[in-house]
């Protein structure tokens, strides 16, 4: 707080510490203000007073705040632990290509067709590749003290990994987030193994086809929430392809509206009327891409 | 557990022989520690630390099993 004040009127304080920040270049944050008159506009314009402030520039605040945003991180990170998120500052330094892909483009496809060799058409299912990701899935779950049966067959392209369900609630997991972490890392594995892109499902019993199936009622159960009082509905952590499923499902609806917004793997489905002010402000594209031809009634498709 | 993360790890990456396991387990938790060669780190972490978190998921779903919690250090 130094001595140095500089005094300005105006015609209420507002103007007056407008001029003082104009004088004095800065922003009003960085200046102390005191006020010695609030002014008076007077009656009819007389008795008029000048508000008179006195100011003081304060020294900026250290912009601390500012910093944890979006600094390049720098390559060696052993020196700085916990400053922020763990996971994604870790997996920046090898310099695997596959991993800076942007996110946006992956949103709801990510899950279905991953990182390696996108451009690279789907590989072509040989028997072999099948009987690969098959010893790969049994291995697996032998390791995870569940082994089971498991046929694997060659869906359009899609190898589909059906487990029997012995251990279907161990293996699905809470809203199936184990299962998929093993579909996650079996892709992993097998894409290793054979060349080109590796698509692949793993079901459990039949319960993919139940999820899907419980989604479908649930969006379709908020649509008519929606309609009927206008509130937003959300459907809170689901992952791409899940998404996918609310959006499908809801597409032909013209009364209603889905959206994706979050970060990460995992977004919430937002069901809601448009043209309530939120509109299309945030996100460009979210909607509208699964929004096209295909008018017939989805509600009939069971 | 161990042999869970074993091949996970294994088959993930470029150097399987620099991988290394251990596990130390009390009552209440699983704690499991993954070394691998520098250049693989990236490999057993993956985009977003989405398969460092693809096998916590899977080691907690096997840790459960015996009421118990897990933990999965990958170190540098």
């Amino acid at each position: 707080m130094s001595s140095d004040g500089k005094e300005f009127y105006g015609k209420d304080v507002a103007s007056a510490i407008k001029e003082a920040c104009t004088v004095l270049g800065t922003a009003q944050e960085n200046l102390n203000i005191e006020v010695l008159e609030t002014g008076s506009t007077g009656i009819f314009g007389l008795i008029r007073k000048k508000a008179h402030i006195r100011v003081t520039i304060q020294p900026p605040e250290e912009p601390e705040a500012e910093e944890p945003k979006e600094k390049v991180r720098p390559k060696k990170q052993a020196s700085s632990p916990g400053k922020k998120k763990r996971a994604p500052q870790n997996n920046r330094k090898p310099a695997t290509p596959a991993e800076t892909e942007e996110k946006d483009v992956v949103d709801m496809v990510d899950d279905l067709d991953d990182d390696e060799n996108s451009s690279e058409e789907a590989a072509e299912l040989s028997a072999e590749s099948l009987e690969i990701i098959k010893t790969e899935l049994i291995k697996l779950l032998d390791l995870m003290q569940s082994p089971s049966e498991v046929t694997v067959t060659n869906d359009a392209g899609t190898a589909l990994c059906k487990i029997d369900n012995s251990h279907e609630d161990f293996l699905t997991g809470q809203e199936g987030r184990t299962l998929d972490s093993l579909q996650y890392i079996l892709r992993k594995i097998v894409s290793r193994k054979i060349s080109g892109r590796v698509r692949l499902t793993i079901d459990v019993g039949d319960y993919r086809e139940r999820r899907h199936q419980e989604l479908r009622e649930k969006a379709v159960e908020y649509a008519a929430l929606v309609k009927e009082n206008g509130k937003t509905q959300v459907i809170p952590s689901l992952n791409p392809y899940e998404r996918r499923v609310v959006h499908v499902a809801l597409q032909d609806d013209t009364e209603i509206r889905s959206r994706s917004v979050g970060d990460g793997l995992f977004k919430k489905v937002l069901i809601y009327k448009p043209g309530k002010g939120r509109k299309s402000s945030g996100r460009k594209k979210s909607r509208g891409r699964y929004r096209k031809k295909n008018n017939q009634g989805r509600k009939t498709e069971k | 557990m161990k042999e869970l993360v074993t091949h996970i790890a294994e088959s993930l990456v470029d150097s399987p022989d620099q991988v290394t396991v251990s596990i130390s387990e009390t009552d209440e938790t699983v704690s499991i520690e993954l070394t691998v060669g520098q250049d693989d780190l990236g490999k057993v972490i993956g985009k977003q630390g989405r398969t460092a978190r693809a096998m916590r998921t899977l080691l907690s779903a096997s840790a459960s099993r015996e009421d118990k919690k897990s933990r999965l250090d990958i170190l540098e």
